[in-house]
């Protein structure tokens, strides 16, 4: 099994490739150009098109992504009802704070006009998907957002999306973000995973999940 | 509530500040008031006010003065 990822501008996100032959799977369709460009060229067909959270950021090549494979969006109910909101998936938002955080002064062609998404599939907590010999195990890790969920595969990788970052703390104030749920719901289950499994997360570098999870997250 | 009591209110209920301290308070003047708090007080008074902030304005919104300024322009005499 191969794992590409691909940053995109917007917040530096990142949009993951899971390859298994001529198969593959995406996670957060990030990046609009260069992720269907490397499909093109190696010919891969897209099973699913799974999406770790609701923010624009992350699903912004959703559309792209669902055109060119024809492969279900997949996310928790919560995620697919906030993707079809432009407040609730912060596109409404984001150019003005991406300005307010500075970021243009980056990237001066970066723009993003307020959009809405839909899911082909939700599940509430958890979802199991047997796919070319792997087990995925989709995990509804509400707290970044009420609509997060981790992909997990073999027991081995997660997506972590913004659940889990490598240097940050999780960020719980953005709208619906709760610390609340994260302590109740997600953490208690990323405790109770295998402390070697790397994690890819939405942003920045993977890293070694028990590693993380000595620190404060 | 009077509309000058719903705008104060966004201000206190995200920003975990005092009413008496409202006047003079800018951008990144407490903690609270960072680059998110931002986008959740444009959020809390766009849902009050059931308005819809221009993305400059979002971004010019500085400051509690700043911001009354702009309720006005969208029709929300405070």
């Amino acid at each position: 099994m191969e794992i590409e990822s691909f940053e995109s501008r917007y917040m530096q996100s990142k949009a993951y490739l899971v390859i298994e032959g001529s198969r593959g799977v995406i996670v957060d369709p990030a990046n609009q150009g260069r992720l269907s460009e490397y499909v093109y060229k190696r010919d891969i067909t897209i099973d699913y098109i799974f999406l770790t959270h609701e923010h624009c950021d992350h699903i912004i090549g959703v559309e792209e992504a669902r055109s060119f494979s024809g492969a279900p969006v997949i996310c928790t109910r919560i995620c697919g009802e906030n993707i079809a909101n432009s407040r609730k998936n912060f596109s409404r938002y984001f150019e003005a704070f991406a300005s307010v955080q500075g970021r243009f002064r980056i990237d001066p062609d970066l723009h993003v006009e307020p959009f809405i998404e839909t899911a082909d599939e939700i599940f509430d907590n958890r979802m199991r998907i047997c796919w070319m010999g792997h087990e995925i195990e989709l995990k509804g890790t509400p707290g970044h957002s009420p609509g997060s969920m981790c992909v997990l595969i073999d027991n081995k990788i997660l997506f972590s999306g913004d659940t889990l970052l490598k240097n940050d703390y999780t960020m719980f104030k953005l709208m619906g973000g709760s610390r609340e749920s994260f302590n109740k719901e997600t953490e208690p289950w990323l405790r109770s995973l295998n402390k070697e499994i790397i994690v890819y997360p939405g942003h920045m570098e993977e890293f070694v999940l028990g590693e993380r999870l000595n620190k404060t997250i | 509530m009077s509309n000058l009591e719903k705008y104060n209110q966004a201000f206190v209920d995200n920003f975990g500040v005092k009413e008496e301290d409202l006047p003079g308070l800018a951008y990144q003047a407490v903690d609270a008031w960072d680059s998110v708090g931002h986008m959740q007080l444009i959020a809390a008074l766009e849902d009050a006010f059931d308005i819809m902030f221009d993305t400059d304005d979002i971004i010019n919104f500085n400051s509690y003065e700043k911001g009354k300024e702009y309720m006005n322009n969208y029709g929300v005499e405070l």
